[in-house]
């Protein structure tokens, strides 16, 4: 328990600390009133448009504002879209969340397989190929392979249309391009780790009792091989969330990566500030969740 | 670098996989194509032709003026894709030398100097870790004007994290190593010891930590890039090229798909170098992710 409550307190520091970061840094540089304006515009817009985004205000004054509004769960107006940042984010967040649910689900259903396979058949011509492509997907940049998909699926052989949000055909191609370097990276790390495990003597014991292979390898050593990938997919996540920015721009999928994109490309604060303080907040209780795993699945670790 | 890193190295060139001869050869022969054609091209990458727009490279139309074809406004593609791997390569590079220095120097004092000091460095690596990379580099790039030299510091001191943690880790595991306790023990000081012991004991790690570290710079410079959010038109980037020549892929895709190969080949090629070289350095680690 004390450990957890260690844990938190010290991930609520951090917090603190992102978001008066981010909050000094985006005022500190630039005006944004100058990029929302035409070039032309008069002085007496422009000090119109200071005031409605509230920064004709002292810096501190503008901080305690923003903390206030923090937390109530309100991080301000966007400068572009005009609308509360946290509608903007609850409105495109599920759907950057299905899909790096399905491409996450997608590595892990092909990678676990796929790498317990390539174990077993340790140095056969099986798992050559399974490791060499699986090296390719996920070396190869995301948007290179998303590209070639486009190229290839819709505007040579025109079987998937090559961006947009709809029915489950506009999820194939960025559900595969996403998925495929998580299944590349699961499935190397299923195969060095399950490699590892089969050596040890608890499963010479199993197997020596004479318990068939199957059992010995689903029941003895995948639950152990498992943990590094467990902790890997939770490691993923701020990598997670970088593909879904190239996934998102490359298929125009109306979700969170391409709002921050966006937002980045106007200098809209507000939206960054949150993105931020979001993805913070994610990666924190993932961490958080690995550990959290580690101790119901290997029954030897106990938090105290 | 030790002499056992050397001999180990030495040995393992003469067995070196046909694999990673053709990644060196690869690589070599786009580190010698960024230095040299730049010389040797009479074309310049910023020429525009607005005749020869759009002209098809020549492997589809032999009689072409232009090798790869060009761009929209008749840039030569050729010279385009080399001066756009020159910029990676470099980016790459410099960005490896910021981040290692600086790396290995924070993990140094993290570990020798200790208290308040090694708290400060490694709450801000914690700091750093929680947010993704790409995310920090966005909202960096937003606040500062991309340029090459604000890309090679920013992705170089954003990657020091990880030497600092492996200086530090080492520090820390040797610091009561019988043979630095004697050295203590006769006088040496603390500066003395991290270079003669640390600095020695830690060398492979720290080439195979930059050579991942390469690809993933080269990466995030054309990733970010490629996005709109990194080097701005007219600055030749692969990741810029890949992105402009989007709007063509219909009818003239070599514009994005020559620029993709290259940079798929260069991060796959540092890549696979990178690996091969963990295997022949840090035995221990290969079982690793």
């Amino acid at each position: 328990m004390a450990f957890f409550v260690r844990r938190i307190s010290r991930a609520v520091i951090t917090l603190c600390v992102v978001l008066t970061i981010v909050f000094f840094a985006t005022r500190i540089t630039g005006d944004p009133v100058m990029w929302l304006l035409p070039d032309d515009a008069s002085m007496e817009a422009i000090e119109n448009t200071r005031i409605r985004l509230g920064l004709d205000k002292p810096i501190h004054e503008q901080f305690s504002i923003f903390v206030k509004g923090v937390l109530q769960g309100d991080f301000g107006t966007s400068f572009l879209h005009r609308r509360s940042v946290t509608s903007l984010f609850l409105e495109r967040i599920p759907q950057t969340v299905k899909l790096m649910s399905w491409a996450l689900g997608l590595g892990i259903v092909l990678g676990i397989p796929l790498g317990i396979i390539a174990a077993l058949n340790r140095n056969s011509a099986l798992d050559r190929f399974l490791m060499t492509s699986s090296f390719l997907a996920y070396s190869i940049p995301n948007f290179v392979l998303g590209i070639f998909f486009i190229l290839i699926f819709s505007l040579t052989l025109r079987w998937l249309p090559s961006g947009g949000y709809g029915n489950w055909r506009y999820m194939i191609m960025p559900v595969v391009t996403y998925g495929a370097s998580h299944a590349g990276l699961v499935a190397r790390l299923m195969r060095s780790s399950m490699l590892d495990v089969i050596r040890r003597d608890f499963i010479r014991t199993a197997d020596s009792k004479g318990l068939p292979r199957h059992t010995v390898i689903m029941k003895h050593a995948f639950r152990i091989a498992v943990l590094p990938v467990i902790t890997l997919i939770g490691l993923r996540l701020p990598h997670l969330i970088s593909g879904s920015f190239v996934i998102e721009t490359i298929y125009a999928w109306p979700g969170a990566g391409r709002l921050i994109i966006q937002a980045a490309k106007n200098r809209d604060f507000p939206v960054l500030q949150y993105a931020v303080f979001v993805t913070a907040i994610l990666v924190i209780v993932a961490n958080l969740l690995v550990d959290l795993a580690y101790g119901l699945l290997d029954p030897r670790i106990k938090y105290d | 670098m030790s002499k056992r890193a050397l001999s180990s190295i030495l040995t393992s060139i003469k067995k070196m996989p046909p694999m990673i001869i053709i990644c060196f050869i690869l690589l070599f022969a786009m580190i010698a194509a960024a230095v040299f054609l730049p010389f040797l091209e009479a074309i310049d990458p910023y020429t525009q032709n607005l005749l020869g727009r759009l002209a098809k490279p020549r492997f589809l139309d032999p009689a072409s003026k232009y090798v790869l074809g060009s761009d929209p406004i008749g840039r030569d593609l050729l010279s385009r894709t080399v001066y756009g791997l020159a910029c990676s390569l470099v980016i790459g590079a410099l960005g490896v030398i910021i981040g290692t220095v600086l790396g290995v120097s924070l993990g140094m004092l993290s570990g020798l100097g200790g208290g308040i000091l090694d708290n400060i460095i490694m709450a801000v690596a914690e700091l750093q870790q929680s947010i993704p990379r790409t995310l920090i580099l966005i909202v960096v790039v937003v606040l500062v004007r991309p340029s090459v030299t604000v890309m090679i510091v920013v992705l170089g001191v954003l990657s020091w994290n990880g030497y600092a943690r492996l200086v530090r880790g080492q520090i820390l595991s040797i610091r009561e190593e019988e043979y630095v306790l004697c050295s203590k023990a006769l006088g040496a000081s603390q500066f003395y010891i991290a270079v003669k012991h640390v600095l020695k004991n830690i060398a492979s790690p720290i080439i195979v930590l930059s050579t991942s570290n390469l690809s993933s710079i080269i990466l995030s410079e054309s990733t970010l890039s490629f996005l709109g959010v990194g080097l701005q038109p007219p600055a030749v980037s692969l990741g810029l090229m890949i992105s402009s020549g989007r709007d063509h892929l219909a009818t003239s895709w070599w514009l994005t798909i020559i620029p993709s190969i290259v940079l798929a080949l260069l991060v796959i090629t540092t890549s696979l170098i990178g690996d091969w070289l963990r295997d022949v350095l840090d035995p221990q680690l290969r079982h690793g992710a």
